[in-house]
């Protein structure tokens, strides 16, 4: 059977990369436990484990690498595993996101004392996940779901699953826009708190950068089932 | 890419006696561009190929139906004159075959047999050829050595100015480097690349990785048809049959 080797290897590549969307989905669901808890421990968590976020990455690009030096894989075979490459560095990405916000969770934590009442009750209601009005939390929770969902798609090719994370993208744009919103009005009540405001809207770019990278995975895995480039 | 065609294949029909062998082929080459020709052992590729220039005609029992126009006249009317045909549409083997002579008397011998005897003129026919397949520097102090002192790939390169020296148009390669090692292989594929320039290539190649780096456009035979033919890039980024996919990846062949 002379596919044993490259079929191998390919196996391998889309096994880690399941591997990988689990852990950078979970660091993206930990950063935001994190936020709403304003948790320093798991926040730090969050920051070391990317470290192996990493690694994996590097795992997959350098077996992606080789298995094109020594296989030369062409086709499908060839948008696969190139495309595994593309797929990794976004997820390495949405893994640098998760970082960022649990970075911004110690800010948090150092800033809030020194504000007022009213202004830290509003802000934690946008954050705190049993609130009315618990936006970032949501956002957070979308995008999650489509970072969990995105890797899965790409092995599967899963076109239904596709077109369900790219309409996740407008759930999200919206949610980014209405806490835009908020911690603006927040922020002109209070304007000891504007720094803090400007963090958290922070944190909800970066998760809408997040949720783009998701939607990168989904375009480039279009390109791998049906070679030729979609511009969406 | 637009260049035009130099060779049309028209409902191209072979058999080897009751048994056919190349089944309503389609095909345009086009002028200056190199045509790569793959598929899995008895499929038709060297076949067809043959017929490009009448090869076929010398085995018995071989019935063609179809036509072949090159620069749209057909090659198999009965008025075509099948030795002038095979000047203007050479061809090297798998093997290397340089005749038991020597190097100088190897590449002669075409232009000679067309009746050119003045020894300048062959002279310098066969220092052109030599360059043009980039062995001139290689064998220039010793055009009285046997041939078949030369190396493989030397030998191989011999019979590529071989067929330059009678001027061809159209140069068709049969497995030119599968008896040849890599380096000798590399000096072919770039010596083709240097080739396309001035002639109409077309090369037979069990090797898939040859087809893609050395050609234009590739097809894919299988069980005597061309199955799919396109530019080589298309071919082996996203063919268009199931079976060529499976071929170039491997799945079966």
């Amino acid at each position: 059977m002379p596919r044993a080797k490259l079929d191998f290897q390919i196996d391998t590549i889309k096994g880690d990369i399941l591997k990988m969307t689990r852990a950078v989905e979970q660091q993206i669901r930990d950063a935001m436990k994190a936020l709403e808890h304003l948790d320093s421990d798991l926040a730090r968590k969050v920051i070391e484990k990317d470290d192996e976020t990493n690694a994996l990455y590097g795992e997959i690009k350098e077996r992606c690498i080789q298995t094109i030096a020594l296989q030369q894989p062409v086709a499908k075979d060839l948008r696969i595993i190139s495309i595994s490459m593309d797929v990794a560095s976004n997820l390495e990405r949405i893994g640098d996101y998760a970082v960022d916000i649990a970075k911004n969770v110690d800010y948090i934590l150092r800033e809030s004392p020194h504000l007022s009442e009213e202004f830290n009750k509003d802000v934690l209601k946008l954050i705190d996940g049993n609130g009315s009005e618990n936006l970032m939390m949501e956002m957070g929770d979308v995008v999650a779901s489509m970072v969990r969902d995105s890797g899965p798609a790409f092995i599967r090719e899963d076109a239904r699953k596709i077109e369900e994370i790219m309409k996740l993208e407008d759930q999200v744009d919206d949610l980014f826009r209405r806490i835009f919103r908020k911690l603006e009005d927040i922020s002109r009540k209070d304007i000891e708190g504007v720094s803090f405001a400007l963090n958290l809207i922070l944190t909800a770019r970066y998760l809408e950068r997040a949720a783009d990278h998701s939607v990168n995975i989904t375009k480039r895995t279009l390109y791998a089932m049906r070679g030729k480039e979609e511009y969406i | 890419m637009d260049s035009k065609n130099k060779i049309e294949v028209k409902d191209l029909n072979l058999w080897y006696a009751d048994k056919q062998a190349l089944k309503d082929n389609n095909l345009h080459i086009k002028e200056r561009k190199v045509t790569a020709l793959i598929g899995p052992s008895g499929c038709g590729k060297s076949t067809f190929v043959r017929c490009i220039n009448r090869m076929n005609d010398l085995i018995d029992g071989v019935r063609i139906t179809g036509s072949i126009l090159l620069d749209n006249k057909n090659i198999y009317d009965k008025d075509v004159d099948v030795v002038a045909l095979r000047k203007r549409v050479g061809m090297v083997f798998q093997r290397p075959n340089p005749f038991p002579m020597s190097i100088f008397d190897n590449i002669a011998y075409g232009p000679r047999i067309h009746g050119i005897k003045d020894k300048d003129s062959l002279r310098k026919i066969v220092e052109e050829s030599l360059v043009g397949a980039a062995l001139w520097d290689e064998v220039s102090d010793r055009l009285g050595t046997n041939a078949l002192d030369l190396s493989g790939g030397q030998q191989q390169r011999l019979c590529i100015a071989r067929s330059l020296a009678v001027k061809p148009e159209v140069i068709l390669f049969d497995e030119p480097c599968s008896a040849l090692d890599p380096i000798a292989t590399g000096k072919i594929e770039d010596l083709i690349h240097e080739l396309r320039k001035k002639y109409t290539i077309v090369i037979v190649t069990h090797n898939m990785q040859q087809a893609a780096r050395v050609s234009d456009f590739t097809g894919f035979f299988l069980l005597g048809k061309l199955l799919e033919f396109g530019k080589t890039r298309d071919i082996f980024e996203n063919p268009k049959k199931k079976e060529t996919e499976d071929y170039i990846t491997g799945r079966f062949g």
